[in-house]
């Protein structure tokens, strides 16, 4: 009875700990992986603007009209 | 009987214990480097396409990169250097007063990018072989502080402090150009002296 005691005990204090363990992995790789996401849309939204401004602007080209680039937006991805 | 049995948990724990942290130092790791080498990527093009827009033509741009990644069993250690790179060429000009070649930028880690000048192309069937060399040179202390209040409070810090010197030889286009980073915050690699700190404090 004692031993049977034990090994609940055991069980459960190894299940809830490996619950909490996977859980943290788990959080952690979707934050990961929601970065990676949200890094490509916020690059693909800004290259546009990242491409515009002069020299080197194609003449009559409308669609880059945008805010000049910034020396920091460079480096505005990492 | 029952001591035995006890030893026993207590073993298997220990050994899956450690191979979950395991399992999670390698996953952990495997999708920073994931982020990283995308977030180099797109890095080294959209410096590719300002340098390009700047010379009304096009350039080339290379990035290489040297970071330490998180220390998840250990975490007051550091943790692995891995590199990263990421290239791109862009043509950006609108076809007027342009110069007769492009431009070449080379990266490494934080520093400034440098120009890599100008050569004709190679005669078709040239191979050109080319020698780097990286030398790490690290220290680190581990400060662990336990302070006991008369109110019995109990305070523990843990504290790192890291050096780390890279000391670079890089063969680019032909010539080798020298570095010498240091670590510094968020795992990096930057000119001049640097020490990564890190510290916890529990109460």
């Amino acid at each position: 009875m004692i031993k049977k005691a034990q090994a609940t005990l055991e069980f459960t204090l190894i299940f809830v700990i490996i619950v909490a363990l996977l859980s943290g992995l788990l959080t952690f790789w979707k934050w990961s992986s929601d970065n990676i996401v949200k890094r490509q849309i916020r690059y693909n939204t800004t290259r546009v603007q990242a491409g515009s401004s002069t020299p080197g602007e194609p003449s009559g080209s409308g669609v880059f009209e945008a805010a000049p680039v910034r020396n920091n937006q460079v480096y505005m991805l990492q | 009987m029952v001591r035995g049995k006890v030893g026993q948990s207590t073993t298997e724990f220990v050994v899956l214990g450690s191979l979950i942290i395991m399992a999670f130092s390698f996953l952990i790791n495997y999708s920073e480097k994931l982020n990283r080498q995308q977030s180099y990527i797109q890095q080294s093009f959209r410096a590719a396409l300002k340098e390009a827009r700047a010379a009304n033509h096009s350039a080339s741009y290379t990035k290489v990169a040297f970071r330490r990644m998180p220390n998840v069993m250990t975490p007051m250690e550091l943790g692995q250097i891995q590199s990263f790179s990421g290239n791109a060429n862009v043509l950006w000009a609108d076809g007027k007063n342009t110069s007769p070649h492009g431009v070449s930028k080379y990266q490494f880690n934080e520093g400034a990018a440098i120009d890599i000048p100008y050569r004709e192309t190679p005669d078709e069937g040239t191979v050109e072989t080319s020698e780097n060399k990286f030398v790490n040179t690290t220290s680190s202390d581990i400060i662990f502080a336990k302070q006991e209040g008369l109110g019995g409070g109990i305070v523990t810090n843990k504290a790192l402090q890291a050096r780390d010197v890279l000391t670079a030889d890089i063969d680019i286009s032909g010539s080798t150009y020298s570095f010498r980073h240091t670590l510094g915050e968020g795992g990096k690699y930057y000119p001049g002296d640097h020490v990564l700190e890190r510290s916890r404090s529990m109460q």
